[in-house]
């Protein structure tokens, strides 16, 4: 989940690309028009299905069966569901998803905890990304992470550039390690 | 390119649902939870959805 342009295909293409040796990802692209972004991931290799919602700004549970019904799981370690792309909407809704995840890109604004409450505090973890642009930009980290803990004291976070690798290895742990803990249970 | 067409004349699901999901991916693994379809259609058609915000 994020607001459009936080990089959240850029993430996942990263993401694909750094653990395809080791799980099989499938992403389920929710767009109210077009397939670039299912185009994107599965130009990688990935499995991809692109979902339109009908001019409607969530998913919900409904409607991530259906796409993982069209889409197919068979032989599928890792099951991404790229939301559609807003602060508001998607954290009003449950989509059935084991974790949730919440991308803040630096040009965003630190202040998008005080904003939008909501959507910190249904994430179990916060990536913010393009940190090779904190030089051009006026956001404070640290305040960030503190704002966004007020609101979620268990929220996991990370500070990556997908475009420099930075901090990748540490999201890339966290995923794996979720993913196994979820299998064995 | 596979594309979903989901439609907002129905109502769609709630927080049960969801859990119900969640349950299911949980217990079951993903592909025995639900059906499996090959990906063999290149456009389907759902209704399903609901109102919009």
């Amino acid at each position: 989940m994020s607001s459009p342009g936080s990089g959240k295909t850029t993430l996942l293409s990263r993401t694909i690309r750094d653990l395809s040796s080791e799980l099989k990802i499938a992403v389920l692209e929710a767009d109210i028009e077009s397939a670039v972004d299912a185009e994107r991931i599965e130009a990688l290799g990935a499995r991809a299905i692109q979902v339109h919602t009908d001019g409607m700004c969530h998913m919900d549970a409904g409607m991530t069966r259906t796409g993982l019904e069209a889409m197919g799981l068979e032989q599928i370690d890792l099951a991404f569901l790229e939301n559609i792309g807003n602060l508001i909407c998607p954290a009003e809704y449950d989509t059935g998803a084991g974790r949730n995840v919440m991308i803040l890109s630096v040009p965003e604004g630190d202040d998008k905890p005080l904003k939008y409450p909501l959507m910190f505090q249904e994430s179990d973890a916060l990536v913010i990304t393009k940190i090779d642009t904190l030089e051009y930009f006026d956001f404070d980290v640290e305040l960030c992470k503190k704002r966004a803990r007020n609101l979620n004291p268990d929220i996991k976070i990370f500070t990556v550039s997908a475009k420099t690798g930075e901090g990748m290895n540490e999201w890339e742990t966290w995923l794996k390690e979720e993913t196994s803990a979820w299998k064995q249970k | 390119m596979k594309v979903i067409e989901l439609h907002k004349s129905v109502t769609a699901s709630n927080d049960a649902d969801a859990e119900a999901l969640r349950q299911e991916m949980k217990e079951k693994g993903p592909c025995s939870s639900i059906s499996c379809l090959p990906p063999d259609r290149e456009r389907q058609r759902f209704s399903h959805g609901r109102s919009e915000i």
